[in-house]
Order: structure tokens, then C-alpha cells, then sequence
């Protein structure tokens, strides 16, 4: 599956950049127009083989719930997964935002992202990396549910969270990917899965129009 | 046996164990040096985060450094190199010298034996011109040492004070990136984070995962998203989003007197119409009516 990420106004010619992503993530339909989202939340409902009705309504709430909390945010796009590992359930997300960085100097995106990031303090390391062609930031966070964070105040899962910044070539703007999980057993498949999409990355000058 | 004292002279003069001393300190030398040149390359390399017009200064500067460490560090595997020779060198010959000396010392006071000592000194002074052939191999590999060195404390180049400008300059920047853009940065940061926070209820929500209860362990699905991280602010999130929405949305509701055929005007008339009906007295809504 391949998430792309529009640079500018919609059109053949636009910039777009491409993200390579495994199949086992669902996509979490963010259309704006009404019609084509609701297509898209049906092919999610039937991807997910849901045949308990409550199962399908609460589902596809949640997925219209979600799609209105991002439609005006930098979130643009947001997948989620359910697999089986070591014969146990997992589960990740994945968010992407499209990030205006100000510059088209990678090497000052990421350095000026990284001190930034260390400085804020809410994550644990920091680190500029290479991944493939691109100078990347990596932040790792843990955000234990406290009481009070839950609805029902309930202390909930410690979810792990890579974020991983890489500045787009030649373009003032970067893809921020973050992988969240609370399957903190199975980490190692999950941050190697994270930088493989983030190595990814690629400019396409021809629109691929929901290229999956 | 002491060769002047046997041969008159001492054809291969050295200290071998020195040697040993030197060598080991210019092979530790060397690897510091290879050490230091592998991660100013390893950072400075082309492609990296340098790769840029305000890291390509700081890039360029730290190749030519390490070029200047790569031209150090040959001259030093070529002194060490001769020190080892050297070193052979003079084991090989201070054996043959102490071999000549056991023999000429064997045959002292004989007058048979001149011819042999003769030639046995002949050879030890030739092993003395290998000597000082080799001697002058070791000063020449030092000197060219020497003048590496040299060629590097006498560039025009103030490679350190270029660096220290590059760097400041580096410094200038990011932190000016930092004062422009953090706050946005952080933002986005924090909305992945709630994002995928509100994203991970899905796998709770079909079943797939259960956590922090036993699978099919029957829960609802409001109990499902009122346990998951931030679930609550999603609901926050819709609420707030629907206050903004609202007021702009919705007409403003209004009484205006002036507004004719409002809804006002027309239960005024209405009333209007009732009470006359009635009483045959103008009710207390009749002074906002229409033809006000």
C-alpha cells in the first residue's frame, strides 16, 4: 500500500509524495467529500470482515467520528493494524502530517527539529539519523494513560511512540510519521517497520490518485 | 662482549628495547589518528545531514581537516614502518656483530688467525655502512614526518577558526529555525501523538485486541472508547468543534420590532387577533406588532 501525500492544489502535475507501506495497515478514510468517504469507511468495514452489526456501526462511528476530529488539522492521514505476532494480537497505528518546515535545507530542517524536540522534553531520546537518502529526526516518547487521561479515569495501556521527521527534497516541507502502539513486546517489528516507511519516501511528479 | 672494546669500534650502535617503546607509541599515535579521521568522514560525508547551504561549510571543512589527517597519518605509517625496519634491521646486525666479536676474540694472540680477523673486521665495518644506511632510512622517514607536520602548522588555513565561524553561524540558525517554526513543530508533534492515540480504539473496537481485560470479556463499545487514551478528547475535540461550528451556522435569534414578517410580527398578530377576538383590548405583545 503506498500512502501519498499531496504537495499543493489537487492536480495531474502536483508534487506528491509517497510513502511505502506495509498492506496490513488500514487506512482511516479522511475524505472530504461525504460520498467518497463513506465509500471508503464501507471498504474499511468490509477489509476488517466485521459481521456483528454493533461491531459495524460502533466501527464505522468511530471512523466518521475520527474523519471530522481531523478534517481541518495537520493529521492527513492515519492507518491502523491487526495483526498477529508470536501468535498474540498487535496492534499499531500509524499517523502521517505533512509538515511545513520553512526551509528547503534538509540538514537545518532536522537539526532545528531535533534541538527543538530535545529541548520540549516529552520525549525520551532524540536522535538525527540516515535513513536511505534522507536526513531523518527520530523522537521516542512512552505516554502511560494516567488517571484522568481515560474517560472512565481508568489507568489504560503505555502507549510507545516513534515519531519519525523527514524533510522532503527540494520542497520547504517534511512528512512526519509517527508509529504508536501499546504492544510494547513487539517494538522491535514495529520501529524497523516505521524507519523502512520513512526510508520510503519519494517525490512523484505525476499524480497517482490513491495509489493503495 | 663489548664490540670497541674487541673490534676497536661499534658497528651497529642502538638500543633495541627504546625501539620497541617508540614504535608502540607511534602505532597508538597513528590509531587515534585513524579513529579521529574515520568519524570527522563518517560525519562530514556528503548526503548526511550536511547537505545543505548552512552544513555544507561546516562539511567542507571537516574533509579538508580530514584530509590533513590522512596526509599526518601516512607519514606516520611510513616512520612507523621504518622503525619496525629499522628495528629488524638492528637485531639482524648487532647479531652478526656479536658473532664476528666472539670470533675475533677467539682467535686474539693468534698469528695464524691474522688473516681471518682481518677479513671478520672488514665485514663488521661493512655491517657498520649497513647501519648507518638504515640509520639514514629512519632520519628520512622522520623528517618527512616532520615536514607533514610542518605543512600543517604552516597552512595559511585557519581551519579552526573557519570551523568555530561555521559552527556560530550553525548555532545562529537553528535557533532562529527553532524560534520560527518549534512551536508549529511541536504542535504537529503532539497531534500525531492524540491521533493515533484516538486510531489505536479501532483494534479495541472490532475485537481484534483487548486490552487491559481478558479477551471476550463482554464490554461496550462506549466502555471500550471511555478506557482508551484520549478518547476523551475526541469527545472534548467533537463538543469544542461543534461550539465553533454553531454559533456561526445558526442565524442569530432575534425579536427585532423592526423585522417585518418575522416570527415575532407574526405571533404578535396572531395574539393581536386573539385578544381582539376576545376581550376587544389590545393584548401586551400589540406595541412590538408589524406596523410598528
Amino acid at each position: 500500500m503506498r500512502f501519498a501525500l499531496q504537495i499543493g492544489p489537487r492536480s495531474q502535475a502536483a508534487p506528491v509524495i509517497v510513502l511505502d507501506v506495509p498492506p496490513d495497515f488500514h487506512q482511516v478514510p479522511l475524505e472530504a467529500e461525504t460520498e467518497v468517504r463513506t465509500a471508503s469507511q464501507l471498504r474499511v468495514l468490509e477489509e476488517m470482515g466485521l459481521s456483528d452489526s454493533g461491531q459495524r456501526e460502533a466501527l464505522s462511528l468511530y471512523l466518521e467520528a475520527l474523519a471530522v476530529r481531523l478534517n481541518s488539522g495537520v493529521v492527513i492521514s492515519t492507518a491502523f493494524c491487526a495483526v498477529e505476532l508470536g501468535g498474540r494480537p498487535s496492534t499499531a497505528t500509524l499517523t502521517v502530517a505533512l509538515h511545513a518546515t520553512g526551509t528547503a535545507d534538509r540538514g537545518l530542517a532536522v537539526m532545528g527539529a531535533a534541538e527543538a524536540l530535545r529541548r520540549e522534553g516529552r520525549f525520551s531520546a532524540v536522535e538525527i539519523r540516515e535513513l536511505g537518502t534522507h536526513p531523518a529526526v527520530t523522537a521516542l516518547a512512552e505516554r502511560p494513560a494516567v488517571p484522568g487521561d481515560a474517560a472512565s479515569g481508568e489507568v489504560g495501556k503505555t502507549l510507545r511512540e516513534l515519531s519519525v521527521l523527514v524533510p522532503v527534497p527540494g520542497h520547504d516541507q517534511a512528512a512526519m510519521i509517527t508509529l504508536s502502539t501499546p504492544c510494547l513486546e513487539d517494538w522491535p517489528v514495529y520501529e524497523s517497520l516505521l524507519l523502512g516507511i520513512a526510508r520510503s519516501l519519494h517525490v512523484q511528479h505525476t499524480h497517482p490518485d490513491f495509489i493503495r | 662482549m663489548r664490540p670497541d672494546l674487541i673490534l676497536g669500534f661499534d658497528p651497529a650502535p642502538a638500543q633495541p628495547q627504546r625501539l620497541v617503546v617508540l614504535s608502540d607509541a607511534v602505532r597508538r599515535v597513528i590509531s587515534a589518528l585513524v579513529s579521529a579521521r574515520s568519524e570527522l568522514e563518517r560525519i562530514g560525508r556528503t548526503g548526511s545531514v550536511w547537505d545543505g547551504p548552512v552544513g555544507a561549510p561546516i562539511a567542507t571543512l571537516l574533509r579538508r581537516y580530514s584530509r590533513q589527517m590522512s596526509a599526518l597519518e601516512e607519514s606516520l605509517v611510513d616512520c612507523l614502518q621504518a622503525i619496525e625496519a629499522w628495528r629488524e634491521g638492528v637485531d639482524d646486525r648487532q647479531a652478526r656483530v656479536a658473532s664476528i666479536v666472539a670470533s675475533v676474540a677467539e682467535t686474539a694472540g693468534e698469528p695464524a688467525a691474522e688473516e681471518r680477523r682481518t677479513r671478520l673486521i672488514a665485514t663488521a665495518r661493512e655491517i657498520g655502512i649497513e647501519h648507518d644506511r638504515a640509520a639514514a632510512d629512519l632520519a628520512g622517514a622522520f623528517e618527512e614526518l616532520s615536514g607533514a607536520v610542518e605543512q600543517i602548522v604552516r597552512s595559511d588555513e585557519d581551519l579552526a577558526g573557519e570551523l568555530d565561524r561555521a559552527l556560530l553561524a550553525l548555532t545562529a540558525a537553528v535557533d532562529e529555525w527553532i524560534a520560527a517554526e518549534a512551536p508549529e513543530l511541536l504542535r504537529t508533534a503532539i497531534a500525531l501523538g492524540e491521533v493515533a492515540g484516538l486510531t489505536t480504539v479501532i483494534s479495541e473496537l472490532v475485537g481484534i485486541a483487548a486490552f487491559g481485560r481478558s479477551p471476550g470479556e463482554a464490554v461496550g463499545v462506549g466502555d471500550i472508547i471511555a478506557r482508551s487514551p484520549g478518547s476523551h478528547r475526541l469527545v472534548r475535540a467533537l463538543r469544542r468543534q461543534w461550539q465553533e461550528v454553531a454559533p456561526a451556522a445558526l442565524p442569530e435569534a432575534t425579536f427585532s420590532i423592526r423585522r417585518s414578517g418575522g416570527i415575532g410580527d407574526r405571533l404578535a398578530g396572531r395574539h393581536r387577533e386573539s385578544v381582539a377576538a376576545g376581550s376587544g383590548e389590545p393584548g401586551p405583545g400589540g406595541s412590538t406588532g408589524s406596523g410598528e
